[in-house]
């Protein structure tokens, strides 16, 4: 979802892509410091690690696929007038 | 119909990359903060020097990852079932052994 959003405007873009590129150079032991103080719940705490390690990884590399797609079929798509929701399903 | 098709093999791509990194980290978190799984027992058997429990652990989270690499590339053939059958890798071999046939 937030790949999407971000590939598609540029200010979603410009503020986003700084807060994940920050997100992505704190080392794992940091997240594991941060959750034990933060939360109680193990199993949340260890939830919470995972999802902060992998999430800036995922972002940029579904973002890539996103940015991949054919200029081609996108105009193709664009001369069916298709609802927003129609055109993002599979 | 245009935005999901295109994205869905990347995704799946992405989520094999994360998996191991993803399984390694969780390692890591309950090394030093939880009471119960794969981490607490491997520092437990570090603290009882206890090699085999170590291995027999780290065996587990092996065959973890695995299982669940399996699924996903199950959960990919399903989701990409579309695709010919050519585009798998084997299909070099057949295209040059045909060319050899003439």
């Amino acid at each position: 979802m937030m790949a999407v959003a971000i590939g598609r405007s540029p200010r979603i873009e410009s503020y986003i892509t700084p807060i994940l590129v920050f997100l992505q150079g704190i080392p794992a032991l940091s997240w594991v410091v941060i959750a034990i103080i933060w939360f109680h719940g193990i199993e949340f705490r260890i939830f919470f690690i995972m999802v902060m390690t992998t999430l800036p990884a995922f972002t940029f590399q579904i973002l890539d696929a996103f940015r991949s797609m054919s200029k081609d079929l996108f105009e193709m798509t664009m001369s069916f007038r298709l609802r927003r929701w129609t055109l993002f399903r599979c | 119909m245009l935005i999901v098709p295109t994205i869905v093999p990347g995704i799946l791509t992405a989520w094999k990359v994360n998996l191991g990194n993803a399984a390694r980290v969780v390692v890591v978190a309950e090394l030093v903060g939880a009471t119960g799984g794969v981490g607490y027992e491997l520092l437990r058997q570090q603290q009882l020097f206890d090699m085999a429990g170590a291995i027999a652990w780290t065996l587990q989270l092996v065959l973890f990852v695995l299982v669940v690499q399996q699924t996903i590339n199950a959960i990919e053939g399903w989701a990409l079932r579309y695709r010919a059958v050519s585009e798998r890798g084997d299909s070099v071999e057949r295209m040059s052994r045909m060319k050899a046939h003439g």
